[in-house]
């Protein structure tokens, strides 16, 4: 199962420090995929990735959880932060919308 | 470096622009933001001392694989992402105030691309809808050979449309393409047809024989797809179809 995080951060000028901002949260479990956050509509779960090993095009229906795993190679600019780590089992993830792969 | 030329060139080209004056000499305020993904072109979010927040995308921190796989160098990601903004700002409006200014500049030590943060959020799809916005944008797509635009790699505020990250772009006949959404919809509606700026504004890029500054800032089997895009498309009336670069 691999869970995927995205965040943001924003600059206090007066602290100077910058203070992270949650985007969302993805489980891909197997073939489906799970997301939730405060703003989860922003990440186009028919987003396709280019696997920079096999130059293969890799989508959602390809097989969520190789999907999850290429993600952070389709934000490549900086203002959203992506993190994935492998989860060994089911967490309550506070599922807002459930997408599978399997239709 | 194998751009250096190129390099050279974009650094003498920008700088006219209050916005890009701005963005080479405001310091840079603290430290970057913390990242938990460093790995895909190791790019630092930044704050200016006037605010603004920037993003600095290193030559040093191109994930070469990735690069490679698009028909890109180790080098070229952060060079397109400038070359972008410099083909807006000739072509001018509305295509300027479409994408997010872009300068090399160094961070750090380590010299790259510096792209301003744009508005908005992505992942929202009513720019496709909107031939305002959608309209210029793919022809902007399709002139560059944008490789990746999907709608994270967009930003919409409600009412305006911002493009981010040229770093797959300039590519060359038999370069792979992901995504191209906006060309999509701009076709799909019917609409593939040049409007009459949009038909001047290739007729002066080709009246210049080094493309308004362009060719120099572009590696030379590059900088000839853009004229032949730029020709065909001319010659069609239409914007190119998806992935003929």
């Amino acid at each position: 199962m691999i869970r995927v995080r995205f965040t943001t951060s924003e600059f206090n000028l007066e602290t100077h420090e910058w203070v992270e901002l949650p985007i969302a949260d993805l489980i891909a479990d197997g073939e489906e995929v799970r997301i939730s956050g405060p703003h989860a509509e922003w990440i186009n779960l028919d987003i396709g990735i280019v696997d920079p090993e096999t130059r293969e095009r890799v989508t959602r229906s390809g097989g969520a959880e190789r999907w999850a795993r290429l993600l952070p190679f389709a934000f490549r600019n900086g203002d959203i932060d992506v993190e994935v780590s492998v989860v060994a089992a089911a967490e309550p993830a506070g599922v807002a919308f459930r997408y599978s792969t399997a239709a | 470096m194998a751009i250096d030329a190129q390099i050279a060139a974009v650094r003498a080209a920008q700088g006219a622009l209050a916005i890009e004056r701005s963005m080479l000499n405001a310091a840079f305020a603290g430290p970057p933001a913390p990242t938990s993904s460093p790995g895909v072109n190791a790019t630092k979010r930044l704050a200016l001392s006037d605010g603004a927040t920037v993003f600095h995308k290193p030559f040093s921190g191109v994930h070469v694989a990735n690069a490679l796989a698009f028909g890109q160098t180790d080098e070229t990601p952060p060079l397109h992402d400038a070359v972008g903004w410099r083909v807006a700002v000739v072509l001018g409006e509305p295509w300027q105030s479409l994408l997010s200014p872009c300068v090399l500049r160094e961070h750090a030590g380590e010299d790259g691309a510096l792209s301003l943060q744009a508005s908005g959020w992505p992942g929202d799809l009513a720019s496709t809808l909107s031939p305002e916005w959608c309209s210029p944008a793919a022809f902007f797509d399709s002139l560059i050979a944008q490789q990746d635009r999907h709608a994270d790699n967009w930003r919409w505020d409600g009412s305006r449309l911002t493009l981010i990250d040229h770093g797959y772009a300039f590519a060359r006949p038999g370069d792979i393409l992901n995504h191209t959404d906006l060309l999509v919809a701009r076709r799909s509606h019917g609409a593939a047809a040049l409007l009459e700026a949009e038909r001047q504004a290739l007729e002066r890029l080709l009246g210049d024989a080094g493309l308004m500054g362009i060719a120099s800032l572009l590696l030379p089997d590059r900088a000839q797809a853009l004229r032949e895009r730029a020709e065909r498309m001319l010659a069609r009336g239409e914007v190119l179809r998806p992935g003929e670069f």
